[in-house]
């Protein structure tokens, strides 16, 4: 089923939580809706659910028109970041409980749930109450609950936030399965870019309401279209600093980083990732202020011309703190953006 | 260290010493109850009297039983306990579900105007209620024992905090799941919440049980009497057969404490509620 | 999040129609009843509205009676109650054996029929054959006509009274100390705090509320005394009116005299006394939260 959301609007009062939002979301993708608290996501996906009601604007599931349709009549499955399981049910009788509500025969409503729980892989487990289950597999059963009434269209609000770093890539890759496995459109809300960058066909970045960008994890992080988008994926944070373009080049300071062509001079905003400094004999010189160790890599921070920057460097590199070394910055990774924030272009 | 042990093993000694003197005072009046009530007519006069009789008298009870008609009485208590508890947890349920999870106009208001009606002593209205239950006919019937009592807002505010409690995204997935909100106030917010709503029914026998004053003023004939009054009436018939007045007594107790005792943990949270929330 | 919808005053109306009938209409209704002179329940007709029935209320020696008993009455079971309650709470809360048992056993007397533990104490009483009596003579004392004479009868219903309303307060200051965060007396310790300054720096603070709670709800409950009156009395208010309360008094007025009037003066007077000690309650409950 294709999603298809058209100028959404959602204000309270005032504030515009969802701001003239458009997105088109193709039968049986999986689409992360990303960006930090208060960005408007999950007031998105709960427009999506029919739960919360548009100020402007239609979302069409297939060719219908379903912003007037009540959530219970849209054919979507919903999941809650804190499951909301029913306590006093059984995991079964969880998973019945939307079928029962359909008038769906007892027997056929039992068989359903365990086709489901065996797609989640919860058999053996139907008679316990939620209370005795992990949360990744309080997690399944909200899931399988949401699917188990064959909807067209998935959404999960924040699904892996309340699980622990080891069970939350377990349980990503979970779901990623399992949609694969029912093809289902699907969409989900997070705020960690990791999990949206690893699972989902295509990301959506939101950031005051609006789609910042809407791309394929990897050319979202390698060709973001403005700074927000630049700054709010990578971890650790891309570097941001003032740079000025003259004379065919662009400098940070005095320090001139690289020749070009082709644009006029000014000052931009300049982005360099972490990773995108390597250490090489004939950079320019700076001195290491501290070397943080995190495992894989090393970050040391260091001042260009007085602009406090950081690096990613491989951890057997040697190093200490007031170590000097050289750097230069890899090959079309030196990122400009014009004064509204709009990528210019690789350098 | 020596000094220090004796000191604190008498502190210890003291607490149970003042906490059993605290217990037996409490208990004196039960215990008297049950005593005299088993003492033979000549031993329950006799100076000094026995803590507990020479001969248990069991007979006391079927003589009480006898000598008014208590058996009618105790159906009474138990039709009126019944159907108020039933009506009350029909009613409280219903408001607290509405003022928890439904959104109405003028909500609010309504909720403060239910809160303020807590400040009313019931004992003030008890003029206009009877004047109505005149009016209506109601003089000595069970409607006019039940019906005034089938809402409490105490009750309503309890359950109400606990309606609050239940996430609200178990209210939206049960949405999605195609459930009705009375469906869902049945199949989910009530067995989510046994425990209150126990509580509340418990709270409500007891005080439907020992009512006095109300069904005093709404009954006349005998047949419509319940425990507490015709205990009462026997009391002043039974002159000084404190033997069997105290037989009565019990036969109007036990079934509370009972009830207390096995469900206490019920009465007691309950209870402390309205302290702590005052 | 959801729209407004009428549907919610469905699910209130049972609820609503009982609270409009039997609390909010009889609150007006004894309000006005309380102006109306030579008021009539039968047509309803009146002879003029005016203060008549208050002047007659407060000239009544009766009610007056009352109101001194209340005073009494306050002064004598709310604190020692609650200072007897404190005790046995304290008690409770600290490491002991059997605290169930102890905690079910003291809250007794709160679920027991007023009636029949009333009749009890009548019993117990009982000038010629009663337990207290015979206890007293062991000191002594002389047999003391605990229910026939006005100079004793007060005292009965107050003794009858502690027992009664310490349940409660006990009840509610164990809830109320069980709040206290066990962090606040282990850091007490940690300072080797004696136990009396832990008492009165930690404990009493702590359950405060609970004390100012159980002062008022007394104090509230103090002018609602009326089974334990009916009971201990055989359906009177002691010899002489001795023990007359404000709850039986109204009762008095309406039912044995058909004085609506003044009763609902009475009822009024109350009223008023009870929201002003509920409105202080509150204000004393807020400040404490806020």
């Amino acid at each position: 089923m294709e999603i298809r959301i058209e100028n959404l609007t959602k204000a309270y009062g005032d504030f515009r939580a969802v701001d003239g939002m458009n997105l088109t979301i193709c039968d049986g993708e999986l689409v992360g809706l990303l960006g930090p608290s208060g960005c408007g996501k999950s007031t998105t996906l709960f427009m999506l659910a029919g739960l919360t009601e548009p100020t402007d604007g239609k979302i069409f599931f297939g060719d219908k028109d379903v912003t007037k349709i009540p959530p219970e009549e849209r054919e979507i499955g919903l999941v809650f970041q804190n499951y909301a399981l029913y306590p006093h049910m059984t995991v079964e009788e969880n998973i019945m409980f939307p079928l029962i509500n359909r008038k769906v025969n007892k027997k056929e409503a039992k068989e359903r749930a365990y086709e489901m729980a065996k797609l989640v892989h919860l058999e053996g487990l139907m008679d316990r109450k939620p209370k005795a289950l992990s949360g990744g597999q309080q997690q399944r059963v909200a899931i399988a609950r949401a699917l188990v009434k064959k909807p067209k269209v998935l959404l999960l609000d924040e699904p892996l936030s309340n699980l622990d770093a080891k069970l939350r890539i377990e349980t990503r890759e979970e779901i990623r399965r399992i949609q694969q496995e029912v093809g289902i459109t699907t969409i989900f809300v997070t705020h960690d870019q990791e999990e949206a960058m690893s699972i989902s066909d295509k990301i959506a970045v939101m950031d005051k309401g609006v789609v910042q960008q809407y791309e394929v994890p990897q050319s979202m992080y390698l060709e973001p279209e403005n700074l927000f988008v630049a700054q709010f994926l990578g971890m650790p944070e891309i570097n941001t600093f003032s740079a000025v373009v003259k004379d065919g080049a662009i400098y940070c300071g005095q320090v001139k980083l690289r020749e070009i062509s082709g644009l006029s001079d000014g000052t931009y905003t300049a982005g360099i990732r972490p990773e995108s400094f390597e250490v090489r004999e004939d950079g320019f010189a700076v001195e290491a202020a501290h070397v943080r160790m995190t495992g894989r890599d090393l970050l040391i921070y260091f001042t260009l011309d007085k602009e406090p920057l950081r690096v990613l460097a491989h951890s057997d590199l040697q190093i200490e703190k007031g170590g000097a070394f050289k750097l230069g910055v890899r090959q079309n990774q030196i990122m400009l953006f014009d004064a509204d924030g709009s990528m210019i272009g690789k350098y | 260290m020596n000094e220090k042990k004796i000191k604190s093993s008498l502190g210890t000694i003291l607490k149970y010493v003042v906490l059993i003197v605290g217990a037996l005072f409490t208990l004196l009046p039960f215990v008297w109850m049950i005593s005299s009530s088993l003492k033979s007519a000549t031993e329950i006069v006799r100076v000094p009297p026995s803590l507990f009789p020479e001969e248990i008298q069991v007979v006391n009870y079927a003589k009480a039983w006898a000598a008014a008609p208590f058996g009618r009485y105790l159906i009474n208590t138990v039709i009126i306990t019944v159907f108020t508890t039933i009506g009350v947890l029909i009613t409280t349920v219903l408001s607290a579900f509405a003022f928890s999870r439904l959104n109405f106009p003028g909500k609010k208001l309504v909720f403060s105007l239910f809160l303020a009606t807590l400040m009313i002593p019931g004992e003030m209205l008890i003029i206009t209620n009877f004047i109505t239950i005149t009016k209506l006919k109601w003089i000595d019937t069970y409607q006019a024992m039940i019906v005034p009592w089938l809402s409490n807002v105490f009750y309503i505010y309890l359950l109400t905090q606990f309606f609050m409690q239940v996430p609200e995204t178990l209210y939206l997935a049960a949405k999605v799941d195609k459930c009705s909100d009375f469906k869902y106030m049945i199949k989910i917010m009530v067995p989510m919440n046994k425990s209150p709503i126990t509580t509340i029914a418990i709270l409500n026998i007891i005080g439907s049980w020992n009512s006095f004053l109300w069904p005093l003023l709404v009954t006349n004939s005998d047949e419509m009497r319940v425990l507490s009054n015709g205990l009462i009436r026997f009391q002043t018939e039974a002159g000084s057969s404190y033997e069997l007045i105290m037989a009565a007594s019990c036969i109007l107790v036990m079934p509370i404490i009972i009830i207390y005792l096995f469900l206490r943990k019920y009465v007691i949270e309950g209870v402390a509620q309205s302290g702590i929330k005052g | 999040m959801e729209k407004k919808s009428l549907k919610g005053y469905l699910y209130l109306l049972p609820a609503l129609i009982i609270i409009l009938v039997f609390t909010i209409y009889p609150l007006i209704k004894a309000v006005l009843m309380s102006f109306y002179e030579g008021y009539s329940i039968i047509n309803g007709s009146f002879d003029a509205i005016g203060l008549g029935n208050y002047k007659e209320l407060f000239s009544d020696k009766v009610f007056r009676k009352a109101l001194t008993n209340t005073s009494i009455y306050v002064v004598f079971v709310v604190p020692c109650s609650i200072l007897l309650s404190l005790l046995i709470a304290v008690l409770l809360n600290s490491k002991i054996r059997c605290k169930g048992m102890f905690q079910t056993l003291f809250f007794l007397p709160y679920v027991t029929s007023v009636i029949a533990i009333g009749i009890v104490w009548s019993w117990i009483f009982n000038s010629n054959y009663g337990l207290l009596n015979y206890v007293l003579s062991w000191f002594g004392i002389e047999a003391v006509p605990w229910l026939n004479s006005p100079d004793y009868a007060l005292m009965a219903l107050i003794i009858f009274s502690i027992w009664k309303s310490m349940a409660f307060d006990i009840l509610i200051f164990l809830a109320g100390l069980q709040t206290i965060s066990p962090d606040l007396y282990n850091a007490a310790r940690v300072d080797a705090t004696p136990k009396w300054r832990v008492f009165l720096k930690i404990t009493v603070p702590g359950i405060s509320p609970m004390i100012a709670y159980a002062f008022i709800m007394g104090m509230i409950n103090a002018f609602k005394v009326y089974n334990e009156v009916f009971s201990l009395f055989k359906s009177s208010a002691g010899p002489a009116n001795s023990a007359i309360t404000v709850v039986y008094y109204i009762y008095d007025k309406f039912y044995n005299s058909a004085d609506y009037g003044v009763a609902s003066a009475a009822a009024v007077v109350l009223f008023v006394i009870i929201l002003a000690l509920t409105m202080i309650q509150r204000a004393v409950s807020d400040k404490k939260t806020a």
